[in-house]
């Protein structure tokens, strides 16, 4: 059996999940990155995505998911991901998510010569990012 | 005359136990309030301790970190101050304690301050003595979420990058016990982290991704909206605590008044029906 390490993640209200874990797999500025007892220790960025718990003695395919919007993984002897908001797959509200993303692709449809660099464009991409990762993680996650 | 009287003390004896009952009832309700407010509390602190320790092993790191936010590196002149005060009164001390603190800070200020106020309570105050207020935040602050702190930690920052403001200072009242609550005033930008020898000793190779300087750049403004996000729950839970003990007393002192009015109210009420035997007795003999 594989090594397990102590997996916390925090939002700024609440202790999200505690426990131990055999794999973390987050999404990096980078691209997709597995984690797991013994890491060197990390200091990283993560993008809007998703977050893929192995509990400690699930088996091989088993995974929880989670939506996270962004934050930072921090591995030492245990692994602190801190992130402003995360959702469980199950959790999701789907009603939610599609309004807001209807939401979001109205102001781009009206506002078709706004400044790729500017505030808003990079904001409505951020919540456009977020309603498709939560609409993904809601099916079960891109690993489905 | 006695019965006016006793009609005066039986309509205060019903003025008095109709505020008893109001008080006593939110009282009640501000503890069950504070409770909950407690339990978020808590769960805020971790979180804020745990960000200020990973900036904390940032700098402790070696590794180059911009400099602009750190203490020393240029001279302070504007100050701005996040005042979190409550949005409602009947909380005892609890407003007027961060007033007076804040006023001293601002008094010692050559330069005009910005004023951040986070609660109706601070906002008044300081816009009738003619103070410009820089921003707000007027609901309750026991439902503030963090997005909601953001709004208003993003235009400090973008002040202290444009050197607008040199410093920013947060005042609110820290929890100590439901008994006991102190006002504090914490600088949080610029950071006064100094590097820690013992820190040293974990000297481990630590991969920043996609570079120390990018992690940092998410970390500040992070810590910023941390802090002040936490100062705001913190105050909450003190204002629910400030506002249990205020009511506490108040049913108390009621209590004790409808005491001494009830004692005077059968001392009147004795000596009317005295009076009405003395009477009556003194007409029966008049006529024998």
């Amino acid at each position: 059996m594989a090594n397990s390490v102590r997996l916390e993640v925090i939002t700024p209200s609440k202790l999200f999940y505690r426990g131990e874990v055999e794999l973390v797999i987050v999404t990096t500025l980078d691209g997709d990155e597995g984690f797991m007892a013994g890491h060197v220790w990390a200091c990283k960025l993560l993008d809007v995505g998703e977050l893929w718990i192995q509990e400690k003695g699930a088996g091989k395919n088993e995974f929880r998911v989670a939506a996270v919007a962004g934050g930072f993984i921090d591995v030492k002897d245990s692994i602190v991901i801190y992130t402003d908001a995360v959702e469980w797959s199950e959790d999701i509200d789907m009603e939610r998510v599609l309004s807001e993303k209807a939401k979001v692709e109205d102001w781009l449809g009206k506002h078709p010569d706004v400044d790729e660099e500017s505030a808003e464009m990079q904001n409505a991409k951020l919540m456009l990012a977020k309603a498709e990762t939560r609409s993904n993680v809601a099916e079960g996650g891109k690993r489905h | 005359m006695a019965t006016e009287s006793i009609q005066d003390i039986k309509r205060r004896i019903k003025s008095v136990t109709s505020t008893e009952r109001i008080t006593n009832s939110m009282k009640l309700v501000s503890a069950g309030k504070l409770r909950k407010a407690k339990a978020i509390f808590e769960k805020t602190n971790e979180n804020s301790h745990f960000i200020t320790n990973t900036i904390q092993e940032l700098f402790n790191s070696g590794s180059e970190i911009p400099q602009e936010y750190l203490a020393g590196n240029r001279e302070i002149k504007t100050t701005a101050y996040i005042i979190v005060t409550s949005g409602r009164g009947l909380c005892g001390g609890f407003n007027s304690n961060i007033i007076k603190e804040a006023q001293k800070e601002i008094d010692a200020d050559w330069e005009p301050p910005v004023i951040v106020a986070v609660g109706s309570k601070g906002k008044e105050y300081f816009e009738k003595r003619g103070y410009d207020i820089h921003s707000s935040y007027l609901a309750p602050p026991e439902s503030i979420s963090f997005l909601e702190t953001k709004e208003l930690s993003t235009p400090i920052l973008e002040m202290y990058d444009n050197k607008e403001i040199d410093e920013v200072v947060l005042i609110y009242t820290s929890f100590i016990s439901t008994m006991e609550q102190e006002v504090k005033n914490e600088v949080i930008l610029p950071f006064e982290v100094e590097k820690d020898p013992d820190f040293m000793t974990v000297n481990k190779f630590v991969e920043y991704e996609p570079s120390v300087e990018a992690v940092f750049n998410y970390l500040v403004p992070k810590y910023v909206e941390t802090k002040i996000y936490s100062a705001v729950v913190e105050s909450a839970t003190c204002e629910h605590a400030a506002r249990r003990m205020a009511m506490e007393n108040a049913t108390d002192n009621a209590r004790e008044m409808l005491d001494a009015l009830n004692l005077n109210y059968n001392r009147a009420r004795q000596s009317a029906i005295t009076d009405e035997i003395i009477e009556i007795v003194a007409g029966s003999e008049a006529q024998n």
